[in-house]
């Protein structure tokens, strides 16, 4: 059984900064373990109440990669604590107390209980990889646990699955599910694209949980013809990719945050067409009207990303 | 399926090497003071029997085959699913599994095998020691609606024009335009290649190598200009090869882990150039022209990661990654125009060269001192060191017109970033967090050297109850910049009260308030609520202000696994106003644009017995642009730019014995949209531009697939 942690600190004391160091040394004298709890005697208790059948849910377990007690580094191998392996030392689940209730497991990874002990379990296996930036990362940090994402109880962990993972995420990120029915978005709703083909969920090193070191190394990981080096570069899409586009959805074409020409017209005003008001008029207008239909700004520098052409300097070839 | 009921004998000792005690776990519980149990009263695991445990060897799996079919013709539709043509398709999804008790498996899982975007995944090795990886996608895309062009040719990297072509100075002379024009569709395929494998060793190391092969071929649009007069929207190859390495070594311990990593990336492009006939009648005349498409290009990087626990309560982690961009295509000649042919090129290639660096050297100090109190540090410096070397260039533009020599611009910057969070439980009903951050960007060749940006972020999280939980978040920046110049490198000069955007002075706010609330385990309502204020003031022309803001409720009710049910409201509004000038004394012009989205979606999910299941999901996604282009006159807004989508899905599973089944799938999509830049026009709409005549989609499409089920 666990021990709730020690003396509650008033609400006031925890606006006071000085506080918190005086806290720090308050809160780790409270700390104390208890060394009750007992293991009950492998799966097979477990599985008198959940076996299959009687508790698919449990079983399926049996069928994902934490199952396989040939396996060894499955908690199910030969000398390990089977269930409470995750579950914690749980012989106290077993029987009713006085009052009629049934202790829950050591650790239930039910919804509401505390999330550090769960992780814990969990990092005792996978912490290497692209779980080394795991501690400090935000999700780590906004307490996120393991199971709110992942289902060991499965054959196969929905969050494998390109569409199961994104309900996940939109789970805790809804503006981000509603740019993707948006004109322009990335095929996540098909399920060709899923979130962690850009993020790391796990990641604490890299800007926005990037799966590569800038926005722009995790763009060219499917454009590649955007990365040049080109002869004649074009500054922000050098410096940041997200400057113009908008990866989660945009209601403009090619997922802009806005449509040419006001997006070129941000930054462009020497004298001439790139500076020219195109107001609504334009559009009957026969000489300024192709400086604002069809790919407006496009229609002659379509080579935005850069060109390698010597008379390419400013994107027409 | 070969379902074996294990009895197995009394079970060994496990051994220390792989063991899963909670005592091996320690370390890892020491990060947190707030250690459940130490190693608990122990039963001996050695002396396990599970009677009950259902292991499941050998293989199994589920062969979907079918038929899907689909109401009618539409690119915008099959776009991404690949179903664009009206008829019946073969709908074929499966799955494959195999285990053995000693650890073997094998898992193949394949999507959509008889339909354009089909896909497999496949995975198999001996748990905890090894595993391959390999996979096949295929991505259609479908980009234009009603295209036409009358060039011959299209897809290649040669355009030609009928030999009855009659050019003229506009599109309203081309009489032989409409008998010349052909349906063009444009369309690519993207299609991904996977292969990998994990191999662990000597107890701590593992190795890692996956390598990808991209390839997307099709035909795209490319616009090119015919100097001021013209342009030509022309129908150009895609034959991208990207081929991308990702291997990795891994040490770890119960306190640390090192990663040396190595990506590299290649990429091949099929089509060098475009060569056109040219439309239009020009001055001097000319008949042919040709454009650079995207050269080849390599990166590699190497990184370095790690991750220490320095004292169970000090984690230090970091990351330094050094890359090396390149590129050297042969140039093309200056131009296709004979009268400039013999202008030397400054060098064959460009030779350009580009250093990555990043360093995540301090990383991320973690300090939980307890469990009420936590500390991050973070600092990250990345750099684009362009070394790609400076020459001068006689640019004929759009092969008509030579310009003095300009250089070219390799552009460096280097961004440095730090911050610093704190988070406090205050009570058990409130946790406290704040922090700052610190980012510097320093540019080359650019208006502006340096810009610092000072971000301040407190939040207060609730949990007044144990059904409630609430956060307040606020977020407050303030970006500085060095002096603002006008660059000129002999082209055009911005106009001197221009300020770039993401080089100008900027405050911005940013507001976060959620409130989720669970009356019972099954039902949760949650409210979120974002805004985003970013504002300009210090830039006479340029963006001035830009705001984004969401309001969203979603209702979730979940009765364990059987039952799901949910929905979800989304509002957008994203709004930007700019300011620019045509100089001299005429005043500022305004621009503003009001992007609003209303995402309504709904759905269940329901296991209705052991053999059979139903599904439900609805959505609906309505937005509206409006643009208003203002100069001292009082023009009207533009038409708005509406996009409507209305989808539904139905499906129904149903198992009939141990081996048989059926699935059932419906889904009707709804698609409307407009758009006063490309509605309307054909390819001839603007006199100066001779378009593929692309036209904003809708339809109504119903998609239906019915497929049997054999389950083994």
């Amino acid at each position: 059984m666990l021990k709730k942690p020690g003396p509650r600190h008033s609400l006031s004391r925890g606006l006071v900064f000085l506080l918190f160091l005086c806290n720090i040394s308050l809160a780790v004298g409270d700390e104390e373990v208890q060394a009750t709890a007992k293991y009950s005697k492998g799966a097979n208790q477990c599985m008198t109440c959940h076996r299959e059948g009687r508790d698919p849910a449990a079983h399926e377990v049996f069928l994902g990669p934490m199952g396989i007690s040939g396996a060894a580094d499955s908690p199910f191998a030969e000398g390990s604590h089977d269930c409470e392996t995750c579950h914690g030392p749980s012989a106290s689940h077993r029987k009713k107390a006085k009052d009629g209730t049934r202790p829950s497991p050591a650790i239930s990874f039910a919804k509401g209980t505390p999330t550090g002990p769960q992780n814990e379990i969990c990092l005792g296996c996978h912490d290497g990889g692209n779980m080394i930036h795991w501690f400090g990362s935000v999700h780590e940090e906004e307490e996120v646990a393991c199971v709110s994402c992942h289902e060991v109880h499965a054959a196969r962990d929905p969050v494998f699955d390109k569409l199961a993972q994104q309900e996940r995420c939109f789970a805790c990120h809804p503006r981000t599910r509603a740019a993707t029915f948006r004109a322009s978005s990335h095929p996540l709703r098909f399920g060709e694209m899923t979130c962690s083909d850009c993020h790391n969920p796990h990641d604490g090193a890299n800007d926005f949980l990037l799966v590569r070191s800038t926005v722009n190394d995790t763009c060219y990981t499917c454009h590649a013809e955007k990365r040049g080096p080109f002869l004649w570069e074009h500054a922000p899409v050098s410096e940041d990719c997200s400057l113009c586009h908008n990866p989660h959805g945009s209601n403009q074409p090619a997922l802009l945050t806005q449509r040419p020409p006001l997006l070129c017209q941000q930054c462009h005003s020497p004298g001439g067409h790139p500076a020219t008001a195109y107001t609504s008029e334009s559009e009957d207008n026969s000489f300024r009207n192709r400086f604002l239909l069809a790919q407006s700004c496009n229609n002659c520098h379509s080579q935005v990303h850069g060109s390698n052409h010597p008379s390419g300097v400013s994107g027409t070839r | 399926m070969n379902v074996e009921q294990e009895v197995s004998g009394t079970m060994n000792r496990f051994t220390k090497k792989f063991g899963f005690s909670i005592s091996t776990l320690l370390p890892v519980l020491l990060l947190s003071a707030h250690t459940p149990v130490t190693e608990a009263q122990d039963a001996d695991p050695s002396i396990y029997s599970c009677k009950q445990c259902v292991k499941y060897t050998g293989w199994r799996g589920i062969l979907d085959f079918g038929l899907g079919w689909v109401s009618g013709d539409s690119l915008k539709f099959g776009d991404y699913r690949g179903l664009d043509e009206k008829g019946f398709y073969a709908a074929i999804d499966g799955d494959l599994h195999y285990r053995n008790l000693q650890g073997l498996y094998f898992d193949l899982y394949a999507e959509n095998l008889g339909y354009e975007s089909r896909e497999f995944d496949m995975q198999g090795g001996n748990r905890g020691q090894y595993e391959l990886r390999f996979g096949w996608q295929e991505i259609p895309r479908y980009l234009g609606y009603g295209t036409q062009t009358p060039f011959l040719g299209a897809g290649t990297d040669n355009l030609t024009l009928p030999d009855d072509w009659v050019k003229a100075n506009t599109t309203l002379g081309m009489s032989a335009l409409d008998s010349s024009l052909v349906a063009n569709r444009l369309k690519t395929k993207r299609k991904l290649l996977d292969a990998g494998g994990t191999v662990n060793f000597f107890t701590n190391w593992s190795y890692r190598i996956d390598y990808q092969r991209q390839k997307k071929e099709g035909t795209r649009t490319l616009g090119a200009g015919l100097y001021y007069s013209n342009s030509t929207i022309l129908p150009t190859p895609v034959d991208f090869t990207t081929d991308l390495l990702d291997m990795a070594l891994t040490w770890q311990n119960k306190s640390a882990q090192v990663e040396l990593a190595f990506i590299s990336s290649k990429f091949k492009n099929g089509d060098a150039s475009l060569t056109w006939e040219n439309p239009f009648r020009s001055q001097p005349e000319l008949n042919v022209f040709r454009a650079a498409l995207e050269p080849e290009n390599k990166f590699h990087e190497f990184s370095l990661s790690g991750a220490f626990a320095i004292t169970p309560k000090i984690r230090l982690s970091g990351r330094a990654a050094l890359g090396r961009m390149k590129q050297n295509d042969p140039f093309l000649p200056y131009t296709s125009n004979p009268l400039y042919s013999d202008l030397p090129l400054p060098r064959a290639s460009l030779d350009g060269k580009v250093d990555t660096n990043t360093y995540n050297v301090a990383g991320k100090l973690f300090a939980r001192l307890n469990n009420k109190f936590s500390f991050t540090a973070r600092g990250k410096w990345d750099e684009r060191d362009n070394k790609t070397p400076v020459d001068y260039y006689t640019a004929v533009v759009t092969d008509l017109v030579p310009t003095a020599a300009r250089y070219n611009r390799p552009y460096s910057f280097k961004r440095q970033q730090y911050s610093a969070d704190v988070r406090y439980r205050a009570h058990r009903v409130i946790r406290l967090s704040a922090g700052g951050r610190q980012k510097n960007l320093d540019r080359t060749l650019q208006s502006v050297e340096r810009t610092k940006e000072t971000s301040w972020w407190g939040e207060v999280k609730l949990n007044p109850i144990v059904k409630v939980q609430t956060r307040f978040q606020m977020e407050f920046s303030d970006r500085d910049i060095s002096d603002y110049i006008q660059v000129d490198d002999g082209g055009p000069v911005n106009s001197p009260l221009m300020r770039k955007f993401n080089m100008a002075d900027r405050n911005r706010d940013r507001y976060l308030v959620e409130f989720d609330y669970m009356p019972t385990e099954a039902l949760g309502i949650n409210l979120n609520y974002f805004y985003a204020k970013s504002k300009y003031d210090e830039s006479p022309v340029g963006l001035q202000k830009s705001t984004d803001q969401s309001f969203t409720i979603n209702v979730n009710y979940a009765v364990g696994t059987k039952v799901n049910v949910y929905a979800f409201v989304t509002r957008d509004d994203i709004n930007a106003d700019i300011l620019n000038t045509i100089g001299g004394s005429s005043p500022p012009w305004s621009g503003d644009t009001r992007d609003d989205i209303t995402t309504v979606g709904f759905g269940l999910s329901s296991v209705i017995n052991e053999k059979s299941s139903i599904g439900f999901d609805f959505v609906s996604a309505e937005s509206k642009g409006k643009i208003s282009v203002q100069t001292t006159a009082d023009e009207p807004p533009f038409a708005p730019l509406k996009t409507d989508l209305l989808n539904a899905k139905l499906h129904y599973d149903r198992e009939i014995n141990e081996h048989w089944g059926y699935k059932l799938y419906l889904e009707f999509e709804k698609y409307r949209s407009q758009d006063w830049a490309i509605d309307g026009l054909g390819v001839a709409g603007i006199n100066s531009v001779l378009s593929m005549g692309e036209q904003s989609p809708e339809y109504n499409i119903w998609y239906a697939r019915i497929q049997a089920s054999y389950r083994f």
